[in-house]
């Protein structure tokens, strides 16, 4: 009995390995955009200018853009997958844990005491600090009880008490201009990145991918709930722990190099997840290069804009991402989760 | 086979659910967990497939399952819980599918003899015809056979099943004691149970457990009898025979309130 838009079981598979190919592909085709297309304040270039500058502009600028915005979309898109998983919700997102408020929170800082121009390798480092500090109180206040619950609880306190820092740097900043500096740099944005951040960010975003892999199978077992997923061999508390801290890891790696990017960790598994057969762990793959490319595309769209103030990459995806979500979430779905 | 089961009880804080209790059973045999709501077969069930901390010990041919790593474990022991939990309108035959996973390797596809015990299992709770379909679109009582099946495809030769007939209809109640009667032939299956007719029919042992102790541990016949029931559900029961087998209907309630 065959239902439409169902398929045979070799069908889906091939489907899947399809949609991660075509995934694939779109990636490497926006990363080649984003290679080509550059913007200086006459608005988008193409090409790579005068030969003599062509390998400064390809290697020292538009190469680590494109690599951040790949590594960092792909980040967000993979754990968002993950946590969704781990959570069984839709709603979940990589910034609930409080890694990306707590690395906000930390380059904030560096800003505050005035150790870094935006174009430093101080502030990235702070953020991975405020990343790693949020993740050890997330820890130190949720690993006794250990559940799902507490550690979603204690990841809003988490982020609403780094905001609330956040706010106060804000509010005594020495100089209005820092002020404005910090505002801009938790709106997220790829312009002026160096190779140096991409260094910088891949040691922790690839322990936390491969935690999150690591999980894949208990997150599918999880489907069944925590007790069935005990029983299948599949300790909750282990897979949440994996999800948790190489979300935190890669989170936190990214927007140290980014500020924060909202959105794409929401919608790039909400949207693909339909396309897997509501799998979780078949879901990551997936979500990596979806989150890859909408982050990319994202930060072309940024350059093709016409002259004027560069948009922040944080604020695109939001402006994209938002009311596509709302349009997703209000359709009718017959199909809806019970 | 034997599982061994030594002094196992359970208490959440200060409260015993369920006292100490050991006994013995064998594959090849059904046994009906059998008693009132609140009794403590969930618990014992729970605390046997390793899902409670509890005192005492459970060991399946003479190794505690303690000593088992968690796969070999799920291997030897499946379960089924009372509630059905099902978070992702999963495709039916990637659902029974996971009983499969204790037995397959990191990234490994599954093998012939995965794809062969998800067929059965799904022939078995007569779920093959929706093999295809989203998990959202199956009514209660289909879904609760598929989650049976994903149970029986872990194919291990102890089953702990709590209350699986609770949700469906009386064709596939007597269906699925049929699967689980089958089921017991070569493999130890331990069933938490309601309906006392169907438990007397199909299992061949009953466990009556009352206020968190096993109160008789015996032949359906015995260990529900008249006075039991009485006694232990406070019903009087309606007890005769049809073709040699026993019929037992809850009839009337005994004054309650004392």
């Amino acid at each position: 009995m065959m239902v439409a838009g169902d398929a045979a079981p070799d069908d889906a598979a091939a489907g899947r390995r399809r949609l991660s190919a075509w995934l694939a592909l779109l990636a490497l085709v926006s990363a080649g955009a984003s290679l080509v297309i550059g913007r200086s304040s006459g608005g988008p270039t193409f090409g790579f200018g005068a030969p003599e500058l062509a390998s400064t502009i390809l290697f020292d600028i538009r190469l680590p853009r494109t690599l951040l915005a790949l590594l960092v979309g792909g980040t967000l898109g993979l754990c968002g997958a993950a946590l969704q998983g781990l959570l069984r919700n839709p709603l979940a997102e990589p910034g609930l844990l409080g890694a990306s408020s707590g690395a906000a929170f930390g380059a904030v800082l560096v800003f505050y005491f005035g150790l870094a121009g935006a174009e430093s390798l101080a502030l990235p480092a702070g953020a991975v600090l405020g990343s790693l500090a949020a993740l050890a109180v997330l820890y130190g206040l949720a690993a006794r009880r250990g559940d799902f619950l507490t550690i979603v609880l204690a990841g809003i306190a988490i982020n609403a008490f780094t905001a609330a820092l956040t706010s106060l740097a804000l509010n005594f900043a020495p100089s209005p201009y820092a002020a404005l500096e910090i505002l801009f740099w938790m709106l997220g944005s790829l312009a002026d990145r160096s190779l140096a951040h991409v260094w910088l960010a891949v040691p922790l975003m690839v322990p936390g991918w491969l935690l999150v892999i690591a999980a894949s199978r208990g997150l599918d077992a999880l489907t069944l709930g925590e007790e069935t997923a005990a029983s299948l061999g599949f300790d909750p508390r282990r897979t949440q722990w994996l999800v948790v801290g190489g979300t935190a890891l890669a989170v936190g790696g990214a927007v140290a190099v980014t500020g924060v990017v909202g959105f794409v960790g929401l919608v790039v598994p909400h949207l693909l997840r339909p396309w897997v057969g509501h799998h979780p762990s078949r879901l990551l793959l997936p979500s990596f290069l979806g989150g890859a490319v909408l982050t990319a595309v994202a930060d072309i769209a940024i350059r093709l804009m016409p002259p004027g103030p560069e948009l922040k990459l944080g604020v695109v995806t939001a402006l994209l991402g938002a009311p596509f979500f709302l349009q997703l979430i209000m359709r009718p779905r017959p199909g809806a989760a019970a | 086979m034997t599982l061994a089961v030594e002094g196992v009880g359970v208490r959440y804080g200060a409260h015993v659910a369920l006292a100490p209790t050991s006994f013995a059973a064998q594959s090849g045999e059904l046994v009906a967990l059998i008693g009132p709501n609140g009794a403590g077969k969930s618990s014992l069930l729970k605390a046997l497939a390793g899902l409670l901390p509890c005192s005492g010990n459970v060991s399946w041919r003479g190794t505690s399952l303690a000593a088992f790593d968690a796969r070999q474990r799920a291997r030897t022991v499946a379960f089924l819980p009372q509630t059905p939990v099902l978070h992702w309108p999963m495709r039916v035959r990637d659902l029974v599918a996971l009983g499969r996973l204790p037995h397959r390797g990191y990234g490994a596809a599954p093998s012939s003899a995965d794809d062969e015990a998800i067929d059965w299992a799904m022939l078995q709770s007569e779920t093959s015809a929706y093999a295809d379909r989203a998990a959202d679109q199956l009514s209660v009582g289909e879904r609760a056979r598929v989650l049976l099946a994903r149970a029986l495809s872990v194919q291990a030769p102890v089953l702990l099943v709590d209350e699986p007939i609770a949700m469906l209809d009386p064709y596939h109640q007597l269906q699925i004691m049929t699967v689980l009667r089958a089921y017991a032939r070569d493999a130890l299956v331990i069933a938490v149970l309601h309906d006392l007719a169907l438990a007397a029919r199909f299992c061949n042992r009953v466990l009556l457990i009352d206020r968190g102790a096993v109160v008789d541990d015996g032949p359906p016949e015995r260990a529900l009898s008249p006075a039991a029931v009485r006694k232990h559900y406070r019903v009087e029961p309606l007890i005769t025979s049809h073709d040699g087998e026993p019929v037992i209907v809850p009839w009337r309630r005994l004054g309650s309130e004392k």
